[in-house]
């Protein structure tokens, strides 16, 4: 087989021993068959349907590293800019630093540094990292749980209700020297009708090269209430790839938002499991790269239980030759009967060189659903931008009205007000920069 | 009981009744079993075909052996022994061969009286089609050749063009699908037998219907029919087929090619009907259709328009394609796939835009039933110099039962900001209250079912020409027979 | 120089096709002209080529406001020397309130005239004003422009933003169609209420029962890409005993 492979596993049985909780049976299992289904399955190729359309290129040439723990620390690392929380923390190339961490008060709700847990074989922790995964189209999740390693634990207990947003920052530092890549991980678990807004932000220095390599793992119980918002606001030089799990049981209801705005390539891969009766979901996002960035949004949705409903929106802009990806897939399993599950993408090219490829797809095995998708491309409208002029708006504010506006409508679906008008901000700054460039 | 079940009921108990089953017992010329260079040489020299087409023959044998069978498409079926099948098959000739109808060996004639066929030319629809018949590996009878002649427009078999017609053979052979385009197009580019052959002279639009009908009747025999459609400048063909196959507890292989060239301003209309035998409702028997189908709309203002009514096969694999190159071509896709029982389905359509200002269209309507699984896959590609490229795409899926499965897979590639491209889904399901009303004003379930499947199924079976779209509208009543939900 | 829209030999081409095959027509300041015309015959063209809509190819002629070269000018240039046109079909844009809009229409347009722009209090002020004496719920304002406005919303939209940014001259194309009669009342109540000596309109119309609110001063009969009558308030009145038939095609 024609695998494309890094020096990233070479020192792996070395590396592997050195691991938090090599001694437990269950971890090193898990890390084991990860490590199999990376090596056999390689770097993201176009073999793999999942990543039809994005290569990780320099992943391929160049010979990345694990991050070893960041002597340098920075003061202050960059999030969305939310002021009020109920506790922020902070993961430096992929490790846990409680110094720079605010960590919560509130009764119910703990953060804990995922290496200690493994330390101590948390069985709880563990059964969540355990769960079923397809690593066979995910190989950098894949690569991820090989080296599990540190980040962070977050659970809120049954019955809480989570004040303010939790913000986890996944900060990676750039080495000239050699080209690193951290694995940062969180794990989230809510207790029965816990309710919880998490907002997961990814950033790095603007300049230089490094890579991240996300896996975020979130376990609800019955009736559990999770907004989860991922701001991923990479350097313009970094590979980010991060793949989310959540799943959903009886009467969960999650909210999730993905705006992605950085990276040279970026993927942000989502995958719901809809596992009981009544749960419901919206996932929606937007998106925006220039340059020569690949921003990469894919998402999947399994109805696995009857009576579940899920709702996504995502839209993305286009300049220079940057080229946008959104692929989503809505499965409905058998005997999964009265589902909604709908989608829709739409995407603004505006230059010639710009590429948008989009992929929605429905595999439905139970007949008594409703789905559907959508999909648009094209350039902003004319007719739009000559009535914005003909009441005497110029040309150049007309357009920026309307790029806003294009990705606006998506901030509105974002419940969390606050969150809803920090993201908004990061979208018009991104394309104030545009404009002044 | 919900008359949703009772429909599905209704539907099992009439499954089976497949009509076109019958096998014509005549002597039959065949090839060696297996392939291999000599059974290409066979096929070759029945049908004393030049040096040049017996080595592009062979070339395509050796790029297939080293080629894999693709596995990307949502359909599985027991691995093939290429080995084990005939790649030829022809009714054994009488001398010469027949000169006109007359001497067409009667039991053919039969045979195809039997599938509604008839090959009299008196016969044939007040003269409004003319038919090629193709039975198993070679075509039996053309009728109206010389009434299309006094036109310019030459309508025979491929085999006859091969003599007939060989510069433009030569000329367009595997110009629209390379040999070694994909892994069945290139095991036909080696073992084509026979097939329909087209060409319309400038300025004509060809006053009939041209239509082919296919007949696998041989067992063990793999059908591959090759189809070169050639319309010049400012012409207008419309082109029909149909294909049906009799009831074998064997699966058999049908690898056909079609290949479309549409110059400035033509215009090639496309219809299929396409109805070989679907195995049992056990899924024991079928035809596997993998079938490579291409238009190059090469001139400006060309246009490609496909239709197709896929009821039958066991499993079908199948995109016929628009390559848009002239500026302001057009492509079109209208298609009806119903799978029911173990049927299953992968088909959808290409568009490459590559000229500017072109337009496509796609109008896909899967219907589910049994224990079936129906995949519309779809690629609509937008290159960087189409500049005003349009595509609008609207995928429909129907759900009868709920052990079916129906899948929607379009991939949308856009690199120019000026096109617009649109693409919708949905899926739905025949519900209680539209059955309940069907019912109540004194439709059986079943009529309701083919009712309800037809109005869903309209804006593309109203695209077939009108002597076809009856026969495809009883059709959708009759593949659904047994299977609604 | 106040004198108006001039045009002169008005010559406009889609593609191949001439639409407009010279015209003629000069509406002063303060006048209210009404251009009738069968489907077809160059009205909304005529509308959209003094607007600046793209997609037209003006072949021959010209037209002047107020002694500005229009056909040089930008769409948003026009709007700056008074040009408004209320469109036939009102365009949709999601994300975009109808008070944001405003706002900036009105701050470009004073931006452009050299004015100071209005701050945000004395800008509501206005609007809501203006968005009463129309009877348009307040609402409305805060809904993103024309999206999911029905056809009686949607031309009211038009009237609100045309009260708004106060032109010196309107042109009202087809803004009937759709609209059934007491729409229809309440748009022309917006056209009237607004009328001034120093306001112009041009109401571009199938149908004449819109000139039984709006009375014309002036009313043109426009046929085929040319202007073939031109009369009085009587003259409508006429064509809608007659219809359009006595003007054919020229040949």
């Amino acid at each position: 087989m024609n695998v494309i492979n890094t020096p990233l596993l070479q020192d792996y049985v070395t590396a592997a021993a050195a691991l938090p909780g090599a001694g437990d049976k269950r971890i090193t299992a898990l890390r084991a068959d990860a490590a199999a289904s990376y090596r056999s399955v390689g770097l993201p190729n176009p073999k793999i349907e999942a990543w039809k359309y994005t290569r990780l290129k320099d992943l391929e040439a160049l010979p990345f590293s694990r991050a070893e723990a960041s002597a340098l620390v920075p003061d202050t690392v960059e999030g969305s800019g939310l002021a009020a929380l109920s506790a922020r923390i902070v993961l430096v190339d992929g490790r846990f630093v409680p110094e720079l961490s605010v960590l919560p008060t509130q009764a119910g709700v703990s953060v804990a540094s995922l290496r200690s847990c493994l330390e101590a074989g948390e069985a709880a922790v563990v059964a969540i990292l355990d769960r079923d995964v397809d690593f066979s189209q995910a190989p950098l999740a894949a690569l991820a749980s090989a080296y599990l390693d540190d980040g962070a634990v977050l659970k809120v207990e049954d019955g809480v209700s989570v004040s303010k947003p939790i913000e986890v920052v996944a900060f990676s530092s750039t080495d000239p020297a050699t080209p690193r890549i951290a694995f940062p991980r969180l794990v989230v678990s809510l207790g029965k009708g816990a309710e919880l807004t998490l907002v997961e932000s990814f950033s790095g220095p603007a300049l230089g090269v490094y890579a991240v390599d996300a896996v975020t793992d979130i376990a609800m119980a019955e009736g559990a209430k999770l907004k989860h918002y991922v701001l991923q606001a990479e350097g313009r030089d970094a590979t980010h790839v991060s793949t989310g799990r959540c799943d959903l049981p009886k009467d969960a209801r999650y909210e999730g938002f993905i705006l992605q705005l950085g990276g040279k390539v970026s993927r942000h891969e989502m995958r719901l499991r809809m596992l009981g009766e009544g749960s419901d979901a919206k996932l929606n996002g937007a998106y925006a790269a220039k340059g020569d960035a690949i921003c990469d949004t894919t998402t999947q949705v399994d109805h696995i239980a009857a009576e579940t409903t899920t709702d996504q929106v995502f839209k993305g802009i286009l300049d220079g030759k940057s080229k946008g990806i959104y692929q989503g897939k809505v499965h409905v399993f058998r005997d999964a009967q009265r589902i909604i599950g709908n989608q829709m993408h739409n995407a603004l090219l505006l230059s010639r060189a710009a590429e948008v490829d989009c992929k929605p797809e429905l595999e439905i095995y139970a007949d008594d659903v409703k789905c559907s998708h959508g999909a648009t491309c094209g350039e902003l409208s004319d007719e739009q931008v000559f009535y914005l002029r003909s009441r005497g708006v110029d040309a150049v504010t007309a357009r920026a009205m309307l790029l806003e506006a294009f990705l606006g409508e998506t901030f509105a679906m974002i419940s969390d007000e606050a969150v809803s008008a920090a993201f908004a901000a990061k979208a018009s700054a991104w394309l104030d920069e545009r404009e002044r460039a | 009981m919900p008359s949703t079940i009772e429909t599905v009921e209704t539907v099992q108990e009439l499954t089976g009744a497949y009509k076109y089953g019958f096998v014509t017992d005549i002597e039959m010329d065949m090839a060696p079993k297996g392939l291999s260079e000599d059974t290409i040489r066979y096929i070759s020299a029945q049908k004393n075909e030049p040096e040049w087409l017996l080595e592009w023959r062979l070339k395509a044998l050796s790029l297939w052996q080293k080629m894999e069978e693709p596995k990307w498409a949502k359909v599985d079926y027991p691995k093939i022994d290429y080995q084990d099948l005939y790649y030829y098959a022809a009714p054994k000739k009488k001398g010469d061969g027949p000169k006109s109808l007359d001497e067409v060996d009667p039991e053919l004639l039969n045979t195809y009286e039997k599938l509604g066929i008839p090959l009299k030319e008196q016969e044939i629809l007040a003269g409004v089609v003319a038919v090629d018949a193709v039975f198993d590996s070679v075509s039996v009878a053309t009728t109206y050749k010389a009434k299309l002649e006094e036109k310019g427009i030459i309508f025979c078999s491929f085999s006859e063009a091969v003599h007939r017609a060989p510069e433009l053979v030569k000329k367009y052979l595997g110009s629209v699908v390379p040999q070694s385009d994909n892994y069945f197009a290139c095991l036909n580019s080696a073992v084509f037998s026979d097939g329909s052959f087209v060409y319309v002279p400038k300025g004509v639009r060809c006053p009939m219907e041209l239509s082919t009908y296919f007949r696998i009747n041989a067992q063990n025999t793999g059908q591959f029919e090759r189809t070169l459609i050639i319309v010049e400048e400012g012409s207008y063909v419309s082109y029909l087929e149909g294909c049906t196959a009799p009831q074998r507890d064997e699966n058999q292989l049908h690898a056909a090619v079609v290949e479309l060239i549409a110059l400035d301003d033509a215009e090639i209309k496309y219809s299929t009907v396409q109805n070989w035998y679907p195995g049992d409702a056990e899924g024991k028997g079928g035809i596997y259709n993998f079938v490579t189908k291409r238009g190059a709309c090469r001139g400006k203002r060309s246009k490609i328009s496909w239709t197709q009514v896929e009821t039958g096969s066991a499993v079908t694999w199948k995109y016929p394609s628009c390559i848009l190159q002239g500026d302001d071509s057009v492509g079109e896709f209208y298609s009806v796939a119903i799978t029911n029982n173990a049927q299953q389905a992968d088909t959808g359509t290409k568009m490459i835009h590559i000229g500017k200002n072109t337009r496509s269209t796609i109008v896909s309507k899967g219907i589910a039933a049994g224990r079936s699984d129906n995949t519309y896959r779809g690629l609509v590609r937008v290159l960087a110099g189409a500049e005003g490229a349009r595509n609008y795409s609207q995928c429909d899926s129907l759900l009868i039962g709920d052990k079916c499965g129906a899948h929607t897979v379009p991939y949308i590639e856009s690199r120019t900001p000026f096109s617009t491209l649109e693409h919708e889904a949905t899926t739905a399901r025949i519900s209680d209250d539209q059955l309940f009303l069907c019912r109540q004003r004194g439709l059986s379930s079943e009529e309701a079912v083919a009712l309800i499947v037809n109005g869903f199924c309209k804006e593309v079976l109203q695209n077939l020409p009108m002597e076809f779209a009856v026969e495809a509208q009883k059709l959708v009543g009759i593949s659904l027979e047994g299977s609604v939900g | 120089m106040s004198n108006g829209l001039v045009i002169k030999d008005l010559r406009v081409s889609i593609g191949d096709k001439e639409i407009l095959k010279g015209i003629n027509l000069t509406v002063e300041p303060g006048v209210v002209h009404a251009i009738m015309g069968p489907n077809g015959s160059g009205k909304s063209t005529l509308a959209h080529v003094i607007s600046g809509r793209p997609g037209y190819e003006v072949t021959g002629g010209s037209i002047t406001f107020d002694g500005h070269d229009v056909l040089e000018m930008e769409p948003e240039e026009r709007a700056a020397v008074g040009l408004f046109l209320a469109f036939q079909y009102p365009v949709e844009i999601p994300g975009v309130t109808n008070v944001n809009f405003l706002k900036t229409a009105v701050n470009s347009l004073r931006k452009a005239r050299g004015e100071k722009e209005l701050d945000p209090m004395a800008f509501l002020k206005l609007l809501r004003e203006k968005a009463k004496a129309l009877e348009l719920p307040e609402d409305m304002l805060k809904r993103q422009l024309n999206v999911g406005f029905s056809g009686g919303e949607k031309k009211r939209n038009e009237m609100l933003q045309m009260a708004v940014l106060a032109p010196k001259l309107a042109i009202l194309d087809e803004t009937d169609s759709g609209l059934d009669i007491d729409a229809i009342r309440i748009v022309a109540e917006g056209v009237n209420a607004q009328r001034s000596p120093d306001r112009a309109f041009l109401v571009i119309t199938h149908y004449q029962r819109l000139l039984d609110y709006i009375v014309p001063d002036v009313v043109h009969v426009l046929a085929y890409g040319k202007i073939v009558e031109t009369g009085g308030a009587d003259l409508a009145r006429r064509l809608e005993k007659t219809g359009y038939a006595e003007y054919t095609p020229a040949a």
